[in-house]
């Protein structure tokens, strides 16, 4: 007599089934029939539809199992690999042969996502600094990333934004005046802004001349300064003396420079000049090391006034000791945009709270570093060209003259919006703009330029007439030249063509290909170069890995793949985690993007995706991972010391952060992260109505002791065999990344804690509570005594880790999830990769090589 | 060629000025001397023809012509529209810290002097400003302050006592050292 599973096989056509179910007879059907259904499996009530989704699914998970060996379980009789071979095999031909692939290909039409069309409105005018993302709604996520066809819906939500953004982006390209705005050089002095005033006046700043006390201003001591009005009418804050600061910026306060708020969105070059040293009550000495001077860009609401305006770090800059550095960087301010100083790697202070600190007179009794900075001088804006290049590819060569119509261009008058500011406003004198003689011709002509140039593709002449007709619509309304044309092109931005990626059925074109790439490696519209030659694939990839754009593609990628953009979605606990701090946040993040960037740069297998001889750190970093040796806040390679646990990103604190809460760390969670994101084997969802396991916040209690208690439920225990081990790997770090081998608790019958590498300045409250086991059996029972043997056990399977890299990148590349039948493609490219020593910049040259990245 | 053309416009300033003389507020300490005829030398229609610390008094001198916008000669500006006009040159050039007031009424001897010792006030700005607390206050006909912090001030005692300047200081948080 057949057995059922045979029947429902057979029953549902497929070749080769007999042989298949009598293997799954043999070797499956005990464990999985009605009666057991072990795993929630019954393969006799399994239904055989390949076209349903769910049983497709559960279908390719049997093919993995049994493919992998990890079914039938060791413990049972081992079928002959020629058995296996056969069984998946047949499953596999069956799959491919299921799975319903769209004629026109597997990925979807999908739009921009909002850093995509950031960065391509930004390349495209040649506004590098335009910010677009934050007026946009933020996008879905699929399949790990939000540039997935399946997770990029539009919504008339997502239209009037989109609106919106370009009329911002056409209010910045237009020329409105015939002469570029001049450029001035404004030096300012961080004395002179109303907050530093009161950190002055109060004692936790001071002011400095020559690297010495500013005679002229006596550091606050036993009596705070009275009276900061007087000392502004005296001119005693306008002496361009230097600030030395040691308190951080908070709530309460912040350092913006408010004498300028750029009126003029453009390139401006900023120079700043800091330095540090060790204050000890009145003296001036050497500071311990070079400390980080923060410069960020503040964003200035309405008129300024008050603190916490949006800000974003511009970058950590080294202030030595006793020696002003001067630093020079071009960066783009945006309207009402500033720059804001903070004392990076000092740890917290008050002084103007009178014995917080165990000292008697604010700053006079204070011993501790100081950063000062001498000045920040802003030059800009700076034109190479006017009218810009924005203007240029919107209105071509045409002239810019006096308007003398009756209905001009509207537009906003631009004003100083910002209290208290120097730099204003140049009269406008006249309404300046294009009016060519035959507006129509001229509106053809430079449509013709601009169309393909934001469509990433040539434009029929049907499509450019459309567009045309529009501006004599509106001319013939009675609007300018400059409005009918505006009108189109806000038309264009907002149009399909700009938003969507439009990929032909099946081969990619030349145009969808340069796209394609210029997307994957730079988040942007391709250029020119890339247009013309895009199947010149290595030269191209090379080319586009070397350009600084590439860095979108690690910021995107990196955010998304091993979730840097959760990093700061939560904060430490300040009892628990004292020394953190947002440079030490900034500084977590920009290693591991240095660390990828160094893995491409330099084509390194993808052992080292866990396990390397070297880091990318700097000074607050290697004091955080207890390395020496390093000073500043500039990221660089550096070697790690022999028995070091670091190397790798399992160990990089970003990556131990954004698996924690800010309390405590799960193996759970942690255990996940590692097998989705970098084993490639992401769990099965916790079934319904399992409470999850929480941490014990007081540390009275190990999370390995509560999950020894949730295994002993056989329905948790096979899945929790597979997520705890690289999770309990990763209890050696606490939930900012730092080493521990006893968990800190705030329970006070814990044990003093040492204080480490915590500066001398941060108190101490936590304790010291059980010891951290960072043991473990992978489900295999391979067993490893901590986070070194785990990661030596994981970099050994090479194969698994380049595999999973290669699926990520794909993913990312092509915009759609890696379906069955892609397999023999993706297995292609990491053997091609392998072949040719398995690095990493290899691997990226096969993914755009192979079909999967060639065809839609 | 500049020094010569500045002492052509002094010579020119000499032969059509007036002087107007007042009480001037701001003078803190000594050192407070120097800034005005600083600042006094960027108001080219005045230059000081006379000054005295110690009774807190300033003779400014100047062509009404220059002076006085829309000048007329037959219609000349009274004596309480050029105080004006000074008054706003000095303080737009003194960034607020002198101001002028009408000469005292009361003889010196009238006066009575009150010492208020603060405590540390060892800037600049700091004595300034616990100066200027006390100095407008009405009734006080002139005060200074010195590097050890001592501020006195010569009061009319009908308008104004001890315990008036001391609370004005307190509440401008100046501290007082008590004996």
């Amino acid at each position: 007599m057949m057995k059922p599973l045979a029947i429902a096989l057979l029953a549902c056509g497929l070749h080769a089934a007999e042989p298949a179910a009598a293997f799954f007879d043999t070797h499956c059907i005990d464990c999985h029939d009605a009666d057991t259904h072990k795993g929630n499996l019954d393969l006799t009530a399994l239904k055989q539809n390949l076209s349903d989704a769910e049983n497709f699914a559960k279908w390719v998970k049997i093919h993995d199992l049994i493919e992998s060996g990890e079914m039938p379980p060791k413990k049972k009789v081992r079928p002959p690999a020629a058995d296996v071979s056969a069984v998946t095999g047949w499953l596999n031909e069956a799959l491919i042969k299921a799975e319903r692939i769209d004629a026109a290909g597997r990925t979807g039409v999908r739009r921009l996502t909002r850093s995509e069309y950031e960065n391509t409105v930004r390349d495209l005018f040649d506004l590098p600094g335009i910010a677009l993302q934050a007026g946009l709604p933020a996008d879905g996520s699929a399949h790990g990333f939000d540039n997935n066809s399946d997770a990029l819906d539009i919504s008339h939500v997502n239209l009037a934004r989109y609106i919106e953004a370009a009329d911002k982006t056409l209010d910045m390209a237009i020329a409105t005046r015939p002469t570029a705005p001049a450029s001035e050089i404004v030096r300012l002095s961080l004395a002179r802004n109303y907050e530093p005033d009161i950190m002055l006046m109060q004692g936790d700043a001071m002011l400095l001349r020559d690297k010495k006390i500013d005679p002229a201003f006596p550091p606050a001591g036993e009596y705070s300064h009275v009276n900061q009005g007087a000392h502004e009418q005296l001119g005693i804050f306008d002496r361009m003396s230097s600030v030395g600061v040691f308190r951080h910026e908070d709530e309460s306060w912040n350092a913006y420079f408010r004498h300028f708020a750029a009126l003029y969105p453009g390139r401006y070059r900023v120079r700043a000049s800091f330095y540090s040293f060790q204050w000890d009550q009145g003296k001036i000495l050497p500071s311990r090391g070079t400390e980080a001077a923060r410069l960020s860009v503040v964003q200035f609401n309405d008129n300024g006034r008050g603190g916490q305006h949006p800000s974003y770090v511009l970058g950590y800059y080294d202030a030595p000791s006793l020696e002003s550095k001067v630093h020079n960087l071009d960066v783009w301010l945006n309207f009402k945009e500033t720059l804001g100083f903070n004392v990076a790697s000092l740890a917290p202070v008050v002084l103007y709270r009178v014995g917080t600190w165990g000292q008697k007179d604010r700053t006079m009794g204070y011993t501790g570093p100081c950063i000062a900075n001498d000045w920040v001088e802003i030059e800009g804006p700076l034109n190479d060209v006017w009218p810009p290049r924005s203007h240029t590819l919107l209105f071509g060569d045409l002239p810019l003259t006096e308007f003398k119509g009756s209905r001009p261009p509207a537009r906003k008058p631009l004003k100083q919006e910002v209290v208290g500011t120097k730099n204003k406003p140049e009269p406008e004198k006249g309404i300046w703009t294009v009016e060519p003689a035959e507006p129509l011709a001229a509106a053809d002509r430079l449509l013709a330029h601009f169309l393909p140039k934001a469509f990433r593709r040539p434009v029929g002449d049907d499509v450019r007439q459309q567009y045309v007709a529009q501006v004599d619509v509106r001319l013939k309304a009675g609007d300018c030249f400059e409005t009918a044309m505006r009108w189109v092109y806000r038309a264009a931005l907002c149009s399909p063509d700009f938003l969507y990626h439009i990929e032909p059925a099946n081969k990619l074109d030349d145009q969808a290909l340069a796209s394609r790439l210029s997307y994957f490696l730079w988040n942007s519209a391709p250029d020119a170069e890339l247009q013309q030659h895009p199947r010149d694939f290595k030269k191209q990839v090379e080319r586009l890995l070397k350009d600084p754009k590439s860095q979108r593609f690690i910021d995107d990628f990196l955010g998304q793949w091993l979730k840097l953009r959760s990093i700061g979605a939560n904060d430490p606990d300040k009892k628990l985690y004292p020394e953190f701090s947002p440079y030490l946040q900034d500084s977590m993040v920009a290693e591991t993007r240095a660390y990828f960037r160094e893995l491409i740069e330099q084509n390194l297998d993808a052992g080292s995706l866990v396990q390397s001889d070297f880091a990318m750190l700097n000074e607050k970093l290697a004091v955080h991972y207890g390395i020496s040796g390093v000073s500043g806040p500039k990221i660089r390679r550096v070697a790690l010391p022999k028995d070091c646990a670091r190397g790798g990103f399992l160990t990089q604190a970003a990556v131990l952060k954004v698996t924690a809460n800010g309390t405590t760390t799960s193996p759970v969670v942690r255990g996940a992260f590692v097998m989705a994101r970098l084993l490639g084997k992401p769990p099965e969802p916790p079934p319904p109505n399992v409470p999850a396991v929480e941490p014990d916040v007081q540390g009275a209690t190990t999370i390995r002791e509560l999950l020894d208690k949730h295994r002993a439920d056989a329905t948790c225990a096979s899945c929790h065999a597979k997520i705890d081990p690289p999770g309990f790997a990763m209890e050696s770090f606490d939930v900012i990344g730092g080493f521990r081998d006893r968990y800190r608790s705030l329970n006070e019958k814990g044990d003093p804690a040492p204080r480490g590498s915590i500066d001398p300045k941060i108190a101490i409250s936590f304790k010291l509570g059980p010891k951290v086991d960072a043991s473990g059996q992978f489900a295999d029972e391979r067993k490893f005594g901590g986070i070194a043997d785990f990661k030596s056990m994981l970099a050994a399977d090479k194969h698994q880790l380049l595999r999973n890299l290669a699926q990520q990148l794909v993913i990312y590349a092509t915009g759609r999830d890696v379906a069955f039948s892609d397999r023999a493609a993706l297995n292609d490219i990491v053997a091609r990769t392998e072949k040719q020593g398995g690095g990493i910049r290899t691997l990226l040259h096969e993914i755009v090589l192979s079909p999967l990245f060639q065809t839609r | 060629m500049k020094p010569l053309l500045l002492l052509f416009s002094l010579i020119a300033l000499h032969l059509h000025a007036d002087e107007s003389k007042h009480r001037l507020i701001g003078l803190s300490e000594p050192s407070r001397e120097q800034d005005l005829r600083e600042q006094v030398k960027t108001m080219p229609e005045v230059d000081v023809a006379a000054f005295n610390f110690d009774t807190a008094e300033v003779t400014l001198r100047y062509d009404p012509a220059k002076l006085m916008p829309g000048y007329n000669p037959k219609k000349p500006p009274g004596p309480e529209a050029i105080t004006r006009r000074l008054e706003d040159l000095l303080r737009a050039a003194s960034n607020g810290t002198f101001t002028l007031a009408p000469l005292s009424a009361l003889p010196a001897d009238k006066l009575q002097k009150i010492e208020i010792q603060c405590g540390l006030l060892d800037c600049k700005g700091c004595r300034f400003g616990a100066y200027i607390t006390i100095a407008k206050l009405d009734g006080v006909e002139r005060a200074t302050i010195n590097e050890s912090a001592l501020l006195t001030a010569w009061i009319d005692p009908a308008k104004t006592n001890r315990e008036a300047l001391e609370a004005a200081l307190k509440k401008g948080r100046v501290e007082l050292k008590t004996p």
